[in-house]
């Protein structure tokens, strides 16, 4: 018997294509009722991943298993108990929305009812319901968008996962959207998402697997990440001039300077580091007009981490 | 995918329905029913239409009627008024009025003169009937007897004996009614075949396959697009058979002289056609579905052109039209490629025996059910490659796997 908080166990999955390896001996755990952010950039084999956790794929090598019902030994899970929001979408744009939306639910499981009313509480709650006959053509891409995730929900899945949940939103959209999220992971189900917008990733996610070339570069909750990262804090100088950056680079507490633009630079520094020799030296040198601290944000962590990693030449 | 409890048979009966509403449209139905009866009715109706109301009789003067006995038949809009040599002259008076129609002068029995205003419509009937007249004349000068003429142009008459069965050669409309019903077959095949393209393709270019794929196995979505697609081919083929007999129904109540034969309004010929249309519709899109999902863009690939495969097996089968019983039609009725089209002719068209509509039948389902697995594998792992088609050394593999 597993232990009860894990809803989905990853051991040493691998999968090839050719000679090409898109997920190269990759493990985690996701626990029940966590929002879990799986990152990496493109070609990373997050989709792969994904693919292979939805049964589309069989892993080369490696086992997967869901634990979905507590107190219950691992078990093939049900369609009706996954929902799927994959990257490569789309929905049958010359039928109206409501049709769609029936039988995407009906091939999950639903009753044929229990799927329209279903469809009709989510449409209403992304103001959408006054619309449900028209086709899904003449919906804005943000509106097709949402019906794109009701489908993926509407039956209420135990274990959902959520490729790219925020593409083609606008702001504020965004930000519905990360309430609807946690919402569905306050009704009891666990999500799986994955994304770009770091900023969003770093509100809603409990933890965070980073991918890249298929093997697990770093893998926790945010917090853990970030304390894990080579650096420390951030401070970003406005000077009057053009600094030379040789200057700040010879300083001990410095682990990475970046320009933003000709007078503004970010430095990064080393851990538990003191700032007060590095300010004195910029100091008296140039004049400066601005000086701002910042935590390391999961971008900063992001970028570092996938630059630093070159693989292991699997392809 | 595991899809628990729900069977696949409801699950497969689910899609089936979702494609035939997909693409079924009863107003288009009703719409190609009613083109049919209207396009009969504005042909025959229209015709019997103007023949009933149209021109009047034609006057035609005949001179000196004594030299031909010109006989028309009762429905001839002709009307012969007969006068004399002395009166020429005031009907070509009244012929320059258009009061009459023409003055038909009969000099001898080989010497006819014609005056008329303009080349007349009705020329063919006048010069039919003066032929008649001539050749009746002729042949009493000869003394050769009406009888004996017809017994000395009459063709070699040959007492029919055959061997093989026991049924009447083929009548004319029963090789009509079989190259009407190859003809809808095709038509059936194409459409089944078109929508199974358009559905595949557009899913794929729609990239709707990973949200499906992920809720119910292939085999289970590609049976219930067989099914369902099947089923839409079937039901615009009866529309489409439904159009042909209202057309020969309006036609002959206008006279066409068409009808359907009795032989092909026979039930028990009628079940076995559907059963042999639905067997080929579902080999075909069963064979379809596969190539289908193998195409990223139909506007491009290569692979569309195999479309015109199942042009072949209804070629043959006008061939079996001619000679429906010979060994070569026979073998081709067993053979699953050909025949669903070969049979159903031989089946209008001669007494097949029972055991051969068997093995046909045996052999058609038996591949279909291995079609199917091989279509389910190149679908399950055709589906999900975009902008790339797999090759046909791929396409073998994955048939070859499929057999295990």
């Amino acid at each position: 018997m597993e232990k009860l908080d894990v809803i989905l166990k990853v051991d040493s999955i691998l999968k090839q294509f050719g000679k090409i390896t898109a997920v190269n001996n990759l493990s985690f755990n996701i626990n029940r009722g966590e929002i879990f952010a799986l990152l990496g950039p493109n070609g990373a084999g997050k989709t792969t991943a994904v693919r292979m956790l939805m049964d589309i794929i069989k892993p080369d090598e490696g086992k997967i298993e869901f634990y979905l019902k507590e107190n219950k030994s691992s078990h093939i899970p049900l369609a009706s108990e996954l929902g799927y929001l994959p990257e490569e979408r789309g929905l049958y744009q010359e039928i109206p929305m409501i049709k769609t939306l029936v039988f995407m639910g009906t091939i999950r499981g639903m009753e044929k009812k229990q799927a329209q009313r279903s469809s009709e509480e989510w449409l209403e709650k992304l103001e959408l319901l006054d619309r449900k006959n028209e086709k899904l053509s003449t919906l804005s891409k943000g509106n097709q968008q949402k019906v794109q995730f009701i489908s993926s929900v509407l039956h209420n899945p135990s274990f959902a996962v959520l490729d790219e949940p925020f593409a083609g939103f606008d702001p504020i959209n965004q930000e519905a959207f990360l309430t609807i999220i946690k919402e569905l992971r306050d009704k009891g189900s666990t999500i799986l998402l994955s994304a770009h917008q770091m900023h969003l990733v770093e509100r809603i996610a409990d933890r965070v697997l980073l991918l890249n070339f298929g093997k697990n570069i770093a893998y926790g909750t945010v917090d853990e990440i970030k304390k894990d990262f080579s650096t420390g804090e951030k401070i970003i100088i406005k000077f009057e001039s053009k600094p030379e950056l040789s200057l700040l680079l010879n300083d001990d507490a410095v682990e990475k300077v970046e320009f933003i633009n000709d007078t503004e630079i970010k430095i990064f520094l080393k851990q538990n580091k003191s700032l007060s020799g590095l300010l004195n030296k910029a100091a008296s040198n140039y004049k400066i007009t601005s000086v701002k601290t910042e935590q390391v944000s999961l971008h900063d962590i992001f970028i570092e981490r996938i630059s630093k990693d070159k693989g292991d030449g699997n392809e | 995918m595991n899809n628990g409890n729900i069977s696949k048979i409801k699950l497969t009966l689910e899609v089936a329905k979702w494609e035939f509403n997909r693409w079924f449209k009863l107003k288009d139905q009703i719409i190609t029913l009613l083109i049919s009866a209207s396009i009969s009715l504005l042909i025959f109706g229209g015709k019997a239409f103007i023949e009933k109301f149209s021109d009047d009789k034609v006057e035609l003067i005949i001179i000196n009627s004594r030299v031909l006995p010109v006989i028309l038949s009762n429905e001839s809009k002709i009307k012969l008024l007969k006068k004399e040599f002395d009166e020429i002259d005031e009907q070509k008076k009244l012929l320059m009025g258009k009061e009459i129609n023409g003055i038909l002068i009969l000099y001898d029995v080989d010497n006819i003169e014609l005056i008329v205003n303009k080349e007349p419509s009705w020329f063919g009937e006048l010069q039919l009937a003066l032929t008649s007249a001539q050749q009746k004349i002729k042949l009493e000068k000869s003394n050769i007897t009406t009888e004996q003429l017809k017994n000395i142009f009459q063709q070699a008459q040959i007492k029919m004996n055959y061997t093989e069965t026991k049924r009447e050669g083929s009548s004319t409309a029963e090789k009509v009614s079989a190259g009407i019903f190859i003809g809808l077959m095709l038509l059936g095949i194409f459409l089944g075949l078109s929508y199974q393209f358009v559905a595949i393709t557009g899913e794929k270019q729609l990239r709707i396959t990973e949200v499906i794929a992920s809720a119910i196995s292939p085999i289970t979505w590609i049976d219930g697009k067989i099914l369902g697609l099947s089923l839409l081919s079937l039901v615009l083929l009866v529309t489409f058979a439904i159009s042909t007999v209202v057309f020969i129904l309006v036609s002959s109540i206008f006279g066409s002289g068409w009808s359907i034969p009795l032989s092909v309004t026979n039930p028990l010929l009628i079940i076995a056609l559907f059963v042999i249309s639905v067997s080929g519709f579902l080999f075909w899109n069963t064979f379809f579905s596969a190539i289908a999902a193998t195409i990223s863009d139909p506007n491009t690939s290569a692979r569309s052109s195999l479309m015109m495969v199942p042009v072949i097996p209804v070629v043959i089968a006008f061939y079996a039209l001619s000679n429906p019983d010979s060994l070569v039609m026979k073998i081709l009725s067993l053979f699953p490629l050909t025949s669903s089209p070969v049979l159903s002719v031989r089946l209008v068209l001669t007494d097949v025996p029972f055991t051969e509509i068997l093995i046909s039948l045996v052999l058609l389902f038996i591949s279909i059910w291995y079609l199917r697995k091989a279509a389910g594998k190149i679908f399950s792992l055709s589906i999900l490659m975009y902008g790339k088609e797999p090759s046909w050394k791929e396409i073998s593999k994955w048939f070859r796997e499929s057999k295990k």
